[in-house]
This record gives C-alpha cells, structure tokens and sequence, in this order.
C-alpha cells in the first residue's frame, strides 16, 4: 500500500468519523432542545406574564437599533419597537454614518428636533454629531452620529441609554409585541443572568398588519424558504440546546437582551470584528469568571425577533462570508478559553465544539470530499462507500431539519397553510442538495479570509419591511 | 405562543429516531476509530453504512408524516378546544347567576380551564363558590396530585392552575413545591402560593401560611426578583410576608433587598422602622434598597438623617445615587445644599439623580437648579441642571398641548 493510499485512507476514515461525532452532538442537541422548549412553554404563563406587568416587577429596557443606509425598513421597525407591549422603555437609534434617507425618513416620521442633551460619554465612540429626540413618542432618541461600524453605533447607543437592560436589535427587524416582556422575565427570576438571547425567524413573505407579522406566508423565493428551515435549526435545536447545559456562545445581533453594567464594565462591543454579537458573549463569559463574578447567559425561545434575510445569493453569500469571518476573528481573540478548565463548561466543551465543528467544519467538508474523490479516482475507495456517506450526510441533514420545523410547528404563530407546510418540508429536503455545499464554499473562503485579515462588513441588499414603505 | 398539545408524543419519537439512527452512528464511530489505530475487525464499512443509511431514512420518514398528521390535527383540535372552552365559560357563569345545578364530575380538560379562567375574575363569595366547584368536582385533588410528582411539564401546569384558582386548602402542596430542587417548579410554585395566602382572611391562619412560606423561601434561597415579586402578588397578605420576612433572625441579603422594595412599592408605612433601621446595613444592596424605600414611601425621621448624609459619601455609585433621591426628604435648606454638592458628583448618574430630585422639589428645586445651570463651579453639574431645565419645560410642553 503507498503512503499516498495509506493518507487517502486514513483522512477518509477521520472524515466519516468527524462526521459521525458531530451529528450524535447534533442528535444529543436536537433532543435536549426540544425538551428546553417543552419546559419553557409551560413555565411561562399568560398569567405570570399578567401578574408581572400588573405588579411592576419589570425591569426597564433601552432597545438600541444601529442603523446604517435602512431607509427602506428603518420607519417600520421603529414602529414595531414603540408598540411594543411593555410598560418602560425607550428606542435609541443610531444613524451611523448613513448615507441615504434614513435621518429624513424618521424625522418625517416621528417629528424629530434638536435636543441638547448630556450623556455619560463610558464607551468612546466616534464623534455624534447631534442628538434628536421625537415629538410624537417621547420614549424615541436618534443619534446622528460620524460612521463606525456597527460596533461603534451600538456603543453611543449604550452611552445614550437610560435603563439597565439594553437590547440591541437590528433595523431591518420587528419584534413579537411580548418579546422584551418575556426576556426580561428571565432577569427578574435570576439575578445572576447578565444576558438573555431570543429567537429569530425570517420575516420574508408574512403579512403584516400594526407593524406585527398577523399572518405568515412562506416567502416566494426557494432561497428564503430554505433560510427559515437554517433558522428553525439553529434557534429551536442548536442554541435551545446549548442553554441546557450554560453554554451559550451567541447571543444574535438581531435581538438580545444584556444588563448595561455588565456591558458598559466588559468594555462594550468590540470594533475589531465583524461578529460583534459572538465576541460580546464570549467576552462577558470571559471576564465574569475571571472576576469571580457568578454569571449566567441564557437563550429563550420565546422571545421572537422578526428579521428579513437575504433574498438574494450574492447577499446571502456576502452574510455568511461575514458571519464565518466574525466566527473566527472571535475563536482567535478568545483562544486561551480553549480547553482551558477555568472556563467550565464553556471552556471545555463550548468552545472547542466551536472550534472544530463551526469553524473547521468547511475545511473538514470540502477537504473530505475531495480525499473521497481523489480515492475514487485512484481507485483506493469503493465508489458505493462515496455515495453512501453523501447519502448519509444528506440524510441526517433533512433528519434535523425536519426536527427543527417540528419545535416550529408547535408555535401558536406557525405557517398555517398546509401547501407552505408542504414546501418547507421540501425546503429541509433540499437544503442539503446544494445549498448547503454552496454556503459551506462560502464559509472556506472566510476561513482564508480570516486568516489573511482580509474583507469588510459587505453590502446587505435590503427589499424592506413589508408594508414599510 | 406555543401549543401545548403533542410536544410531548414529538419529544419522545424525537428520543425514539434519534436513539434508533445513534446506534449505527456510533458504532461507525467505534469502527472507524478501530481502523485508525491499525484495528481491521468488525463488520464491513459498507454494511455499517447501510444500516446508519436506512435508519436515517426511516427516522425522516417517520418524522415526516408525523409533523404532516400533527399540523393537520393540531389545528383541528385548537379550534375545536376553544369553541368547548366558550361554551363551558358560558355555563359556568349560568352555573353561578342563573343557579342552574354544575355538571357531573368528573370535569374535561376544557370545563376545568374554563372555570379557571373564570375564577381569575371574581373575587369575594362568587370566588368562593368557583372553589366549592372545583373541590367538588375532585378538581383540586387532581391538580395537587399532578403539582407533587411527575414530569416537570405537567407539574408546571398544574402549579399554574392552582396559581388560578387560589384556593387556602392547597397551600401545603404549594409549599412542598417551593421546596423542590428544581428552581422551575419553586418559581412556579412561590407565585402560586403567594396568589393563594393573598385569599386568607383568617389573620391567625395568614400569619401562620405567611410564616411556613419564608421558612421554605428562605431554606431555598430563592432569587431576589421571585421574592419581590411573591411579595407583591401577596396582596393584602403582603405585610405579613415582609414582616416575616424582616422578623427573621440574619435573613439573606436577597429577602431584605425584597421586603425593603415591597415596602416602597406598597407604600406599607409601618415598617418605616425598618427602614431606618437598614439604612445603615453592611450589604450596599440592602443600603440601597432601604434608601429607595425611604425615598418612595416618604418617610424620612430626623433620626435617619445622618445615614442618608453617610450614604451621600458612599463609595459605591448605587448607593450614593439612591441617597440622592432620597435627601430631598431632608429639611429643605439642607436638601437644597446636599443636592447642590451632589450635582458635581464623579458618577454621572448621581449628577442625573440630584437634578431630578430637584426638579421634583418644585419651586425651589427649580431655581436651585436655575442658579446650578449658570453658576455651578463644576462644568457637568452646569449641564446637568440646564439638561434637567430642559426636560422639565418638555414635561411642561407636553401636559399642556395634551
């Protein structure tokens, strides 16, 4: 046998092994998620949601919205967020740097002036050129601020907040109208909890009526249905599972909760990645244990966060090109919590599943199907045993999937239509017959990317908020 | 926001496929890890494949027609309840005002809800009535039965019932359960059983409930938040829980912090005592929480005035920001100076407190701050009080466009 076939062979074998391990991981997430939801679904009632609204044992909440060039969705997110079902908060938006109508199009709007206000300037930001505030919802301030980056425009927005829960959304989302009511619940059950994550579903294709998805509709394009089964996965099974054993590792930039001291204490969001939401986390985690200091991250999977995905290939691709980016600048940063036992569970079992089934995961994948083929034509490999293992992937991929559209399906807010539950079965069918390779293509040049501190932020292709304009 | 119906069958085919394609999964994994290190035995690879490869599709198979059946009978069946629990709503209260005799027992799930639902309405004799039907329909012991044992989602929801129904004699059930290991069923079980002792009339036996129910909180150390908020949701029970609460020999720093808030939110004057008595607690969280109770309920004796002007001085940012809001209940000139001093204070939270404790002095807070805004030697306290000017003439603004 030449070395060359003994290499073929034996990386073929790690390969099937690696993937083997990473779906009983999968397996054993997909299970204790479900059980996460099916607890969560009784332990908070519509009457302890009353009672603590009733009694005021509530905790106020500052919603931070960076907005850079959203003049298409940024007035109807904000209008979401003012009609939301809780007794205090305020929304703090951040036009950093934009460059298109997104300052006008919320003067017109809420009827913005001048305000000369005095901040806590904790976190250095770029220069805000001036602050506005509404004279229709006094609960609305604007920030007009010098761009930079998302980062930045979230760190005026701590400086500007009042309240000590801050929950920085996205502006191309619309929150469930209970969302911060029932996030912030996990505040006043725990003390320790410094932060609480919510899910996200893709809002492409609802109908919206008061600024609220009223009915949902699968989108028309494939590449949007096949996002909300991505979505469903991620949210339902993978960080519903991650939350069982206090492991979170992200909470999404699209819809989270945090505690402002702990924040404002951790330094704020970092401006040196693309994937602020992750480095927050890990450094949170981070930092609280090497206080002393007890700690908890959590995810929820009731708070639910409307977000309008990527209806477009390039902007899909430019997405998760980001999102890998981000994953690996983050891993980077924070690579002494590697296996390192001070960090717990987060350190010994987080962080290196991170490592080598999120970050590696592409160069595992690729490189395994080009052993398989370079074995296949060099004759050192059944051809059957090729196609069996894609089958298998394959197989266990629409496996999770369909999991996952089962915990969606138990929502009272679900597709209702049976043809749209017909099409997001298919959806999870064919997620894995090219979509997902085309992604994973995607994440290994971002891999490279990383490596070489190459690419920016992207343009996101936005089509809007339904019924935004 | 979720369906309560059929998670559970899905968990357990979930555990049932997942386990059933694990198998083939994990014995590759064992395989291949004997081939790495140089190990030839065991099956073919192919074979082992297979096997993982038909189990994978069986499972998807299965899993498929499940979700198709559940989506289909699922909405069925949410109709269906919901159109049974109107109606039974509407017997019930036909059962209560016109005296038409209750149904025979035993009761379905969506006659149970529905006179649930309507007991969270009524108060006084009708709620009683509700509680002599649901006794008499062996309700209550179904629900005390399920609240003790069982599987942590059922238990939720019959801890969340008997929160509904409010009934004295479950109080025992409900205090085994704030005793339970699991922190889900205590939160459950504490909001129930302050719901419920809020029902007791009977001083002597609220006394005692209040008593055996900080015994158990305290044994459990439950979080400060689900104690306040017991707290409130004890209603007119509220004092005797605080006062049990403070009558505690060494309580944990989480109940003080809890019974001090309850004391400011209810404005129980009462304990005003206490209050004082805290201000100068070792814990700055129970400092700061007697110096909010102060400043809410309004109750500030002279012989509190020295810990407050302590706590103005207090290392710790919270503290000194919740004795700023408290010393606008010191005498007015002594007020106006301290709050003057704190306008140019490090924190720039406590400068925010100070303006708006002035702000709320009227007339002379505001020229206090009018003369901060122009002539305060510290360049933040001056635009801290021109801020606190501003945002009072926009109150203004406001009130009168309406």
């Amino acid at each position: 046998m030449s070395w060359l076939h003994r290499v073929l062979v034996g990386y073929q074998f790690a390969v099937i092994g690696y993937f083997a391990v990473l779906n009983l991981l999968y397996s054993l997430l997909a299970f204790v998620g479900l059980r996460t939801v099916i607890v969560y679904s009784r332990e908070l009632s519509e009457v302890a949601l009353r009672d603590l609204l009733e009694r005021e044992v509530f905790k106020p909440v500052s919603i931070l919205v960076p907005a850079h060039d959203e003049e298409k969705s940024i007035v109807a997110a904000v209008r979401s967020f003012l009609a939301l079902q809780y007794p205090k908060f305020e929304v703090i938006v951040v036009s950093d740097g934009s460059t298109d109508r997104t300052l006008e199009r919320l003067t017109e709007a809420f009827a913005l002036v001048q305000d000369q206000r005095v901040w806590s300037r904790r976190l250095p930001t770029e220069p805000v050129r001036r602050v506005l505030r509404s004279l229709r919802n006094p609960n609305l301030v604007v920030v007009d601020k010098a761009n930079g980056g998302k980062s930045d425009a979230l760190n005026a927005a701590i400086d500007l907040a009042r309240y000590p829960l801050i929950a920085p959304v996205d502006a191309d989302s619309v929150l469930d109208a209970q969302a911060i009511l029932r996030a912030t619940r996990l505040f006043v059950e725990d003390d320790s909890v410094i932060a609480v994550g919510g899910t996200v579903r893709p809002l492409n294709g609802a109908i919206l009526r008061g600024g609220r998805p009223a009915e949902l509709r699968l989108p028309n394009g494939w590449l949007e249905r096949l996002q909300i089964v991505e979505y469903a996965r991620a949210f339902f099974l993978g960080r519903a599972g991650w939350t069982r054993f206090g492991t979170v590792l992200i909470i999404s930039g699209a819809f989270g909760l945090f505690r402002r001291d702990a924040v404002v204490r951790a330094g704020g969001f970092w401006r040196g990645t693309v994937g602020e939401d992750m480095e927050l986390v890990m450094r949170l985690h981070r930092e609280h244990v090497d206080a002393g200091l007890p700690h908890r991250i959590v995810f929820s999977p009731d708070p639910i966060c409307w977000t309008e995905v990527p209806s477009d290939l390039a902007t899909l691709r430019r997405q998760r090109n980001r999102w890998h980016r981000g994953l690996w600048t983050n891993l980077w940063r924070h690579r002494s919590m590697l296996l390192n036992p001070r960090y717990g569970r987060v350190g010994m079992i987080a962080v290196p599943y991170f490592w080598l089934f999120e970050g590696l995961a592409p160069v595992v994948e690729v490189s395994g199907f080009l052993a398989f083929g370079a074995a296949a034509l060099l004759g050192t490999l059944e051809p059957g045993l090729l196609w069996l293992f894609l089958a298998l992937a394959v197989l266990h991929g629409m496996l999770l999937s369909q999991v996952a559209a089962g915990v969606e399906a138990m929502l009272l807010q679900r597709y209702p239509r049976v043809s749209d539950r017909l099409r997001l079965l298919a959806a999870a069918l064919l997620e894995f017959l090219g979509f997902h390779q085309l992604l994973t293509l995607e994440r290994l040049i971002a891999t490279f990317q990383a490596a070489t501190g190459r690419g920016g932020w992207g343009t996101m292709r936005r089509v809007g908020i339904p019924g935004s304009s | 926001m979720w369906r309560r119906f059929g998670d559970v069958a899905f968990a357990v085919l979930v555990v049932v496929v997942v386990t059933f394609e694990a198998i083939p999964l994990a014995f590759l994994t064992w395989l291949l890890l004997g081939r790495l290190v140089g190990s030839a035995g065991g099956p073919p690879l192919v074979a082992v494949l297979l096997g993982a490869l038909a189990s994978a599709a069986l499972a998807l198979v299965t899993i498929t027609v499940y979700l198709l059946a559940y989506q289909h009978v699922s909405e069925r069946r949410a109709a269906e309840r919901a159109r049974r629990r109107r109606e039974w709503v509407g017997r019930w209260l036909r059962v209560l005002y016109a005296f038409e005799p209750p149904p025979e027992a035993p009761l379905d799930r969506d006659a149970v809800d529905a006179l649930l639902d309507v007991r969270d309405t009524l108060r006084g004799a009708e709620a009683d009535r509700v509680t002599t039907l649901l006794a008499n329909a062996g309700v209550v012991a179904v629900l005390e039965r399920r609240a003790r044992s069982g599987r942590t989602p059922s238990r939720l929801e019959a801890l969340n019932a008997l929160a509904r129904s409010r009934i004295a004699s479950t109080m025992p059930t409900l205090l085994a359960a704030v005793g339970d290991p699991q922190r889900v069923v205590q939160v459950a079980a504490a909001r129930a059983a302050a719901r419920t002792l809020a029902t007791i009339d009977e001083p002597s036996a609220r006394e005692e409930a209040a008593s055996d129910l900080i015994d158990v909180v305290a044994r459990r150390n439950l979080p400060f938040g689900v104690q306040e908020e017991m707290l409130l949701l004890a209603d007119d029970a509220a004092p005797s829980l605080v006062g049990a609460l403070l009558g505690r020999e060494d309580p944990p720093v989480s109940s003080l912090r809890a019974a001090l808030d309850a004391v400011a939110r209810l404005q129980l004057l009462v304990f005003g005592e206490e209050v004082v008595r805290h201000l100068g607690h070792d814990d700055p969280e129970v400092r700061a929480a007697a110096l909010r109770a102060a400043a809410r309920t309004g109750l500030l004796p002279p012989s509190a005035h020295a810990a407050v002007l302590a706590a103005l001085e207090d290392p710790v940012e919270f503290v000194r920001i919740h004795a700023t809001a408290a010393a606008r209940l010191l005498p007015r000139e002594r007020a106006l100076g301290e709050l003057w001093e704190r306008l140019g204070d490090r924190s720039w939270w406590v400068r925010r407190q100070a303006a708006e404790s002035l702000a709320a002095m009227g007339r002379a807070g505001l020229d206090q701050l009018g003369r901060a805004a122009s002539a305060h030697p510290d360049r933040y306290a001056r635009d801290m009080a021109a801020q606190a000017l501003r945002d009072r003439l926009v109150e203004v603004v406001e009130a009168v466009s309406g």
